[in-house]
């Protein structure tokens, strides 16, 4: 430590007459120890000199971002020579080797740049070369008495420093920035007068004082951290050879304050073992007690009941989170108050903290909220206690002037009970179209909409095509001049009876073949019955008539039975041919 | 001594019948007064026997609703409101209720907008109702079909009976598939209250999938009926803010 090790590498051999030098109080330092980075400017013609402006530096830590600034002045055979230095407090923080990059700076609207400088940060101990260990002469460390804690247990934090014999401490301050991410911290008493002891480190004495001391809790499991502790002390050292503090000018007593930082320390936080599942648990850890009670155990519904649980004793009070009971139904619960009182004693936290939820019964009757088992865990053990909260009940009564009307009313918005004459409905009614009434209307309309359709299509035909028409109106032309011929018996016309009788079979067939209505012999007419697989039965019967009808002009009538007889025959064929067409 | 006894059978029977008709309002008014009284788990228990027995009302469904929400159970007390706004006797007072019901819930959930055709559906189901669309649809096409006829048959009136028949069918085929596409959708879906504290909503139906949100008590689903008839213990449903997945049907009352 001792060792003050300075570059003195003048830069460039300007033209002008002035020299820049960077240099550094040590170039073997200590993690978290203290060092300078100076910047000299000598010469006798400069003009203007600004601030240097320090570039991104890796593994160390700026103090001050603006330097502190000396000047001498030499005069040396009538030549003047301004000196000045710019110095910059820093602080290791990593160990490895690092390179204090080129600082700049403007000399009379210049900008010049010193050379890099090579530093090596070590750990604490390593600085001997021939193995055995050096540490600093002043350093800071973080003591923890349990670096192996479970989740919410208090382990305690002491902030030490150790100084060499001819190093007092006039004063400390810790500074800003200490972080304890994953972890509920609370400082301990002071200790109004640290009492440094003697300790021996690798051979050397030392001396050691507790300075501060907290305590931490904490509140997740895993690698939590806690960073460099830094802290700002005031020391006063004689003097000696090597000694960095030391005046360079030598003699007397040197004063001045030095930033230190602890290293880091990495605590592997277990989580809580489970607990018996019949239990709750509540993140409690230490020596704690549960208490839990009702302020009332007679309520007019509506009214509230308090239900209060109170942990006290030495541990993580602030931490302990609200037990969830197994409330009967028919309770409204309220956001429950927390309040907690934390008392710092020695080196532990005690103190009470008190959980009171606001329970208010919908209904009368008896509420019981059962017994209930809460877990704490007792580290020194490494045990859980159960703690068992007797069941606790209240009743409550019905209002005697209090209806629910008047309880609803109360609740804007929400109207009372409905009384008197309901209005019942036993069934529900069958959908409209799951009835056959809206089939059958449905259906109706449609049906009438293809009838009409094929009518009309009919109608159309019967206009348009004159062979359909001839052949729908077939049967019935044919019956015309049956009755014709029937009238003709009757008056005794034979010749006007089988003349339409005639008409009747050779238009029927005509008719119903689509054969010109005149012009066509009878044998082409049984020629198309024969071709319509008609019985031969019907063709001689039909050949038979239309002979008959043929030649009745030069042959006698025969009597009125054979005249009925052959209408009857014409009827029968007719019958027969329309069955065919 | 025949006559004296068919007037007392008759006495009797006059006396009976209407006892038997009006029971379960007797059994309403003996519920509504254990209401009163605040004995609210006894005057659930009687209304639910009421419903039990097949007779349903507005008010039962409102005092059923009153008397869950004095039990704080505002889940299931919303249901049965929801189930009374559905009778016009009670309507305006179940609404008011279920305002206030949803006010008291610690979670509400957002709610997307309904699209346009949904709002237009919802409106005439509500407003119109199926079988008045259906009704109004077999007119029309009575009326359609009959200025078809008429066309067909009647020269006379040809050229207003066309019109007017075609118009008519194509007002009763758009009624026709208004009313069933509404019928469709009332249907295959339906409204429901989630009544656990909460419930968490997965991908598929099964616990092990993933998990896309949390109903709370007091939150309205739409339930699809069609998609959820094969999974005994899950409904599929569409939460109000649009999210859909599968719940476990005991967390849900359907109306």
């Amino acid at each position: 430590m001792g060792l003050f090790t300075a570059l003195f590498l003048p830069l460039d051999l300007f033209a002008q007459d002035f020299n820049l030098e960077a240099t550094v109080s040590e170039n073997r330092i200590f993690v978290g120890e203290q060092f300078n980075l100076n910047i000299e400017v000598s010469g006798s013609s400069m003009q203007d000199v600004s601030l240097p402006t320090l570039p991104q530096l890796s593994g160390v830590r700026v103090l001050s971002s603006s330097p502190s600034r000396s000047t001498s002045i030499s005069i040396i055979n009538g030549r003047t020579t301004t000196s000045t230095t710019y110095r910059f407090s820093l602080i290791a923080r990593e160990t490895g080797v690092y390179t204090i990059p080129p600082v700049s700076i403007q000399i009379d609207g210049e900008t010049r740049t010193t050379n890099p400088i090579q530093i090596e940060i070590i750990e604490k101990g390593n600085l001997s070369t021939d193995g055995s260990q050096q540490l600093p002469d002043i350093f800071l460390e973080i003591e923890l008495d349990d670096d192996n804690p479970v989740t919410g247990q208090q382990i305690v934090a002491s902030v030490v420093l150790y100084f060499k014999q001819g190093i007092e401490i006039t004063s400390f301050q810790p500074t800003a920035g200490w972080r304890t991410d994953g972890f509920w911290k609370e400082e301990l008493e002071n200790i109004r007068q640290p009492e440094p002891e003697s300790v021996i480190l690798d051979g050397v004495r030392y001396r050691t004082a507790t300075l501060l001391r907290y305590a931490l809790f904490p509140s997740r499991s895993g690698t939590l951290t806690l960073s460099e502790y830094p802290m700002s002390v005031g020391v006063r050292t004689r003097p000696e050879r090597n000694d960095p503090f030391g005046s360079f000018f030598g003699g007397g007593v040197n004063q001045r304050r030095v930033s230190l930082e602890s290293e880091p320390i990495d605590m592997d936080v277990k989580p809580l073992p489970e607990a018996d599942s019949n239990a709750v648990s509540i993140n409690a850890v230490g020596d704690l007690n549960i208490e839990r009670s009702l302020n009332r155990s007679d309520v007019v519904t509506g009214e509230t009941v308090e239900l209060t649980t109170t942990i006290r004793g030495t541990g993580n009070v602030p931490l302990v989170r609200r037990p969830i009971y197994d409330l009967p139904d028919g309770l409204d619960l309220y956001t429950p108050e927390e309040s907690s009182n934390v008392e710092r004693r020695g080196l532990s936290i005690r103190g009470d903290k008190n959980f009171t939820e606001l329970l208010v019964p919908r209904a009368p009757g008896r509420y019981s909220i059962p017994e209930q088992q809460i877990a704490v865990f007792d580290a020194r053990n490494n045990r859980y206690k159960y703690i068992t909260l007797p069941a606790v009940s209240f009743t409550a009564n019905p209002s005697s002037n209090r209806s629910i009307a008047a309880t609803s009313g109360s609740n804007q918005g929400m109207p009372g009970p409905i009384t008197g004459l309901a209005v019942w409905n036993n069934q529900k009614s069958t959908p409209l179209h799951q009835t056959t009434l809206f089939w059958i209307l449905l259906g109706v309309p449609i049906l009438a909409l293809v009838v009409g359709y094929l009518k009309k299509n009919q109608l159309d035909r019967l206009k348009s095509d004159r062979n359909y028409s001839r052949n729908y109106n077939a049967l019935e032309k044919a019956q015309v001049r049956i009755e014709q011929a029937k009238q003709a018996h009757e008056s005794q016309k034979p010749k006007e009876l089988y003349n339409q009788l005639h008409k009747a079979l050779t238009g029927f067939i005509s008719d119903k073949v689509g054969l010109p209505e005149a012009g066509i012999s009878d044998s082409e007419l049984i020629k198309k019955v024969k071709e319509k697989n008609a019985a031969s039965e019907t063709v001689k019967l039909l050949k038979q008539l239309l002979d008959k009808c043929a030649t009745i002009s030069y042959a006698p009538a025969g009597s009125m039975a054979d005249q009925q007889s052959d209408i009857d025959k014409t009827e029968r064929i007719i019958k027969e041919l329309k069955k065919l067409f | 001594m025949k006559t004296l006894s068919t007037a007392l059978l008759l006495f009797a029977a006059a006396l009976y019948i209407p006892s038997l008709l009006f029971a379960q309002q007797s059994n309403f008014e003996q519920a509504t007064e254990q209401l009163e009284k605040q004995n609210y788990r006894e005057a659930i228990s009687q209304y639910h026997k009421i419903a039990d027995e097949g007779h349903h009302s507005g008010a039962l469904w409102f005092n059923l609703g009153t008397a869950y929400t004095e039990l704080d159970s505002l889940g299931v007390a919303k249901y049965h409101f929801l189930k009374s706004s559905d009778y016009p006797e009670t309507k305006a007072d179940a609404q008011s209720a279920i305002e206030y019901v949803n006010e008291r819930f610690d979670r509400r959930s957002a709610t997307l907008p309904s699209l346009p055709w949904e709002r237009l559906s919802n409106y005439l189901n509500n407003q119109v109702g199926i079988p008045s669309l259906y009704s109004m649809a077999l007119i029309f096409l009575h009326l359609g079909i009959a200025g078809i006829l008429i066309f067909w048959f009647y020269g006379k009136f040809r050229t207003y009976s066309y019109y007017t028949g075609i118009s008519a069918v194509v007002m009763s085929v758009l009624l026709f598939v208004t009313a069933f596409y509404i019928q469709y959708v009332d249907n295959r879906y339906g409204t429901g209250v989630v009544t656990e504290r909460q419930s968490i909503v997965y991908q598929s139906p099964d616990t092990t999938s993933g998990e896309i949100s949390t109903a709370y008590e007091g939150y309205t689903v739409r339930v699809d009926y069609q998609k959820s008839e094969n999974h005994q213990d899950w409904i599929y449903i569409r939460l109000e803010n649009g999210m859909k997945g599968w719940i476990e049907n005991q967390a849900v009352k359907t109306l």
